[in-house]
């Protein structure tokens, strides 16, 4: 009764925030009459009771806030609520807190499409989307071949600005992605960015099949592998590739990781251990200062490797690139890398379906070196030239990147 | 089920009283409780998830603030959201008495994101270092400025008189980094003059401590010059406190209702004004910033008294919130809990308030008049509307 009576005074308190509000007097009532008359009426339940143990009581009770909120909320707010959304928010804005951008909540609906994304075919337009959180910008960085986007002209490098209605952010890019996503042979409205310009283009989904490695020799003995994305059956592809490349005569092999954002680091294991003998891939340090080791086993391809990467080859790119730098003696070239140190989890929570992903450890690689908000300094520094977009067939020596590793791959295999 | 809801308060404090005695590991709690509590099973597990593998430490009161401000973001209504207990007494001591800052009002728009200087104080920090009505609030020390860290950002620029703050504004395409003192802010919230052919002018900048008063003291003090039509200007007037709103209104309306609120179940309550009036022409000035109170006391005169408005469309805030406290920790929320409606019945919130003459200031003028000065195109217009009137 007590704690009522405090709450009941402190509802004079009058609210005039900047961005105007305003403080009726009345309807106080509807608010706290419930609460107040109730307290007697609260033990009508009486008799019948559940027991539980203290601890889950106390873990519990930490949520009589949100649980009092929700009721205030689906009482009193001026429109309909639904409750599932208001607890879903919660999970969202409970992750959110954090503040680590690879840790979120999904909901039932965002999880499966997850799993779908990874599975590499989808009804969309065809585009791989780099987002940066610090300018909120999101940028082209991929159209697959083949897609729509490509046919529409789309470019690596242009700013996605607006997709039908919904101005792309950082924030609001999942919201996009699933506009774009859809059946087969509909429409979409998207309007890019390109030298500040605004480009409205038409864009008619298709079936998209992620081609998620590419491979080519670029001289008799010089294979060529690119790899975009960790994910769906990369490691199989990337086998067969290498076997390939290899049966073709390669005898020195360039690995191309540039814009390749991560994923999957048991891919960037089993494709490092192609190279490796038996030792630590990379090794992993939880909160409480416990390491976990990432082995390879016995057995490698025994080859000259030249790796690219760029601002954009983050995360698993980075591993891969670590280790085979560190163990296999690697010559990485190009540009420093994103500098992605962490690594998540993702598993389902909830009877819903519902999902998260959390990081839960930082990864070093073989020789303990740190690459958080570092990432992997190229032992060639090259950059594209200023203006070139970096548009250009896969295995084209016109590439300026790519043809310095050539040249690098050249020397390396005189030695 | 909503009925169940509603107890959840009654029913965790009967426990509260019940738990105080009991030693054993267990608890029995009403099975209604225990209901409730399943609906955050899930809450429960992301945070232990959390707290077991998140590769830093993390504290649980930030996880329970974030479930809470998730909760009521998922609304998606701007003028619903959760404050922490430190954010909620910060906030409480802001509005007691005089403060410390730079002189300027903001006004932050949730659909560009942009938080644009819509005022600056006579006297002020800001008018000394040349910050202008229309510039763009873009950075306060290390925070750049958003609709989510507008209020961190006023809180920085709020401080000791004499100290400084480094603040970046945005006028046209150029950056303006300046040092500007923090010093003693006289909030003027209103001010009038009479103008030629005994016009009186009443400027209202804000619904908000004794403005109500001082508004009733000027317009008599104007009455006494032999004032024969008012301007009433509300330009820029965010809204604030529904009772300033009444008793401003009450002056110049004879009993009936100045506006009602209506809540989700279609319940209403009126606010009423009551007899005794100024019987004088008004025109009424609103723009793009007028909103909230501004938008209700405007709906009420036009639609009873027939007053013209002059000016731009008004900003279209027609609902109402609380501000209230959760818990006993100090945690509290701002809820929107009704729409109001001019006394006609028009709703207000996303259309705002059509003026009659609709008068736009001149491009590239920032509208940095002094008070009544008349090459203020909007405020030429509105009492050339008087003359007309009053002819």
């Amino acid at each position: 009764m007590k704690k009522i009576l405090l709450v009941l005074s402190l509802l004079l308190v009058i609210s005039m925030l900047s961005s105007c509000t305003a403080l009726p007097v009345m309807g106080l009532r509807s608010i706290y009459r419930d609460a107040a008359t109730e307290t007697a009426a609260g033990t009508a339940a009486e008799g019948d009771t559940v027991t539980i143990s203290a601890e889950e009581y106390e873990d519990l009770r930490k949520y009589d806030t949100l649980l009092q909120i929700l009721a205030i909320v689906e009482e009193n707010y001026y429109q309909d609520v639904d409750e599932g959304d208001l607890l879903e928010g919660a999970a969202y804005g409970m992750l959110d807190a954090i503040g680590d951008p690879y840790t979120f909540y999904y909901n039932p609906e965002e999880f499966e499409e997850m799993w779908e994304d990874d599975e590499g075919e989808y009804g969309g337009v065809g585009m791989l989307i780099s987002a940066n959180y610090e300018t909120q910008l999101c940028t082209i960085i991929r159209t697959f071949s083949g897609s729509p986007a490509e046919a529409a002209g789309v470019m690596r490098g242009d700013i996605l600005y607006k997709v039908e209605d919904v101005y792309v952010t950082a924030d609001t890019l999942n919201d996009a992605v699933e506009i774009m996503r859809g059946t087969p042979d509909t429409d979409v409205k998207v309007t890019f960015l390109r030298d500040g310009e605004e480009i409205e283009k038409v864009l008619t989904r298709a079936t998209i099949t992620v081609n998620r490695v590419e491979a080519a020799m670029l001289d008799d003995e010089i294979g060529y592998l690119v790899i975009y994305e960790f994910a769906g059956d990369c490691a199989d592809k990337f086998d067969e590739a290498l076997d390939d490349l290899i049966a073709k005569g390669a005898k020195g092999l360039i690995l191309d990781l540039r814009d390749n954002p991560g994923g999957w680091v048991s891919d960037a294991e089993s494709m490092a251990d192609r190279f490796l003998d038996e030792g630590v891939i990379y090794y992993t340090e939880y909160k409480d200062g416990s390491r976990q080791y990432s082995y390879s086993v016995d057995g490698k391809v025994d080859m000259p490797l030249v790796i690219l990467i760029n601002e954009n080859s983050a995360s698993s790119s980075e591993i891969l690139t670590g280790a085979l730098k560190d163990r296999a003696d690697a010559t990485v070239v190009g540009v420093q890398s994103y500098g992605k140190g962490i690594i998540q989890a993702v598993t389902g929570v909830g009877t819903e379906g519902a999902g998260m992903q959390l990081t839960i450890a930082q990864y070093f690689t073989p020789n303990g070196n740190k690459v958080h908000s570092i990432g992997i300094t190229p032992d060639v520094e090259y950059a594209l030239p200023e203006g070139d977009p970096g548009i250009y067939e896969m295995g084209d020596l016109k590439d300026p990147q790519l043809a310095k590793a050539y040249e690098v791959m050249q020397e390396k295999m005189k030695k | 089920m909503k009925k169940t809801v509603r107890r959840f308060l009654a029913l965790a404090m009967t426990f509260a009283m019940l738990g105080a005695s009991a030693e054993s590991s267990e608890v029995t709690i009403p099975r209604e409780l225990y209901e409730q509590y399943k609906k955050i099973q899930t809450l429960l597990e992301i945070e232990k998830i959390v707290e077991e593998n998140y590769y830093e430490e993390v504290d649980v009161e930030t996880l329970l603030d974030g479930a809470a401000a998730g909760m009521l973001n998922s609304l998606e209504d701007p003028y619903t959201f959760y404050y922490t207990a430190d954010a909620y007494s910060e906030y409480m001591e802001h509005q007691s008495g005089e403060y410390a800052g730079i002189g300027i009002q903001i006004s932050t728009s949730y659909i560009t994101r942009l938080s644009t200087i819509s005022r600056v104080f006579a006297g002020s920090p800001a008018e000394e270092a040349d910050v202008h009505r229309g510039d763009i609030l873009y950075q306060v020390e290390d925070v750049i400025v958003t609709p989510e860290t507008i209020q961190d950002a006023v809180n920085i620029m709020r401080g000791t008189p004499g100290t400084t703050v480094q603040v970046t504004f945005i006028r046209g395409e150029e950056m303006l980094e300046k040092t500007v003192l923090r010093a003693k802010i006289n909030m003027n919230r209103v001010e009038s003059c009479m103008l030629e052919g005994d016009v009186g002018y009443i400027r209202l900048w804000e619904f908000a401590g004794t403005c109500a008063q001082q508004f009733e003291e000027m317009l008599n003090s104007l009455m006494e010059q032999g004032m024969k039509g008012l301007i009433l200007d509300l330009r820029d007037n965010p809204g604030g406190l529904v009772n300033d709103a009444v008793s401003i209104g009450d002056l110049f309306l004879d009993e009936g209702i100045l506006t009602y609120i209506e809540y989700r179940d279609g319940t209403r309550h009126d606010y009423t004004t009551t007899d005794g009036s100024v019987d004088i022409p008004l025109v009424i000035m609103v723009n793009e910033n007028s909103a909230s109170c501004s938008e209700l006391l405007t709906g009420a005169l036009r639609d009873r008294l027939g007053s013209r408005v002059v000016g731009v469309n008004s900003f279209g805030k027609g609902v109402v919130q609380y501000l209230l406290p959760v818990d006993v920790k100090g945690n509290a929320m701002q809820l929107t809990i009704a729409q109001y409606f001019t006394p006609n019945g028009t709703a207000v919130h996303h259309v705002g308030i059509a003026p009659d003459r609709v008068v736009e200031l001149p491009e590239g003028d920032n509208g940095m008049y002094m008070l009544g000065d008349m090459a203020d195109a909007q405020l030429a217009a509105a009492w050339d509307e008087m003359q007309t009137i009053l002819k």
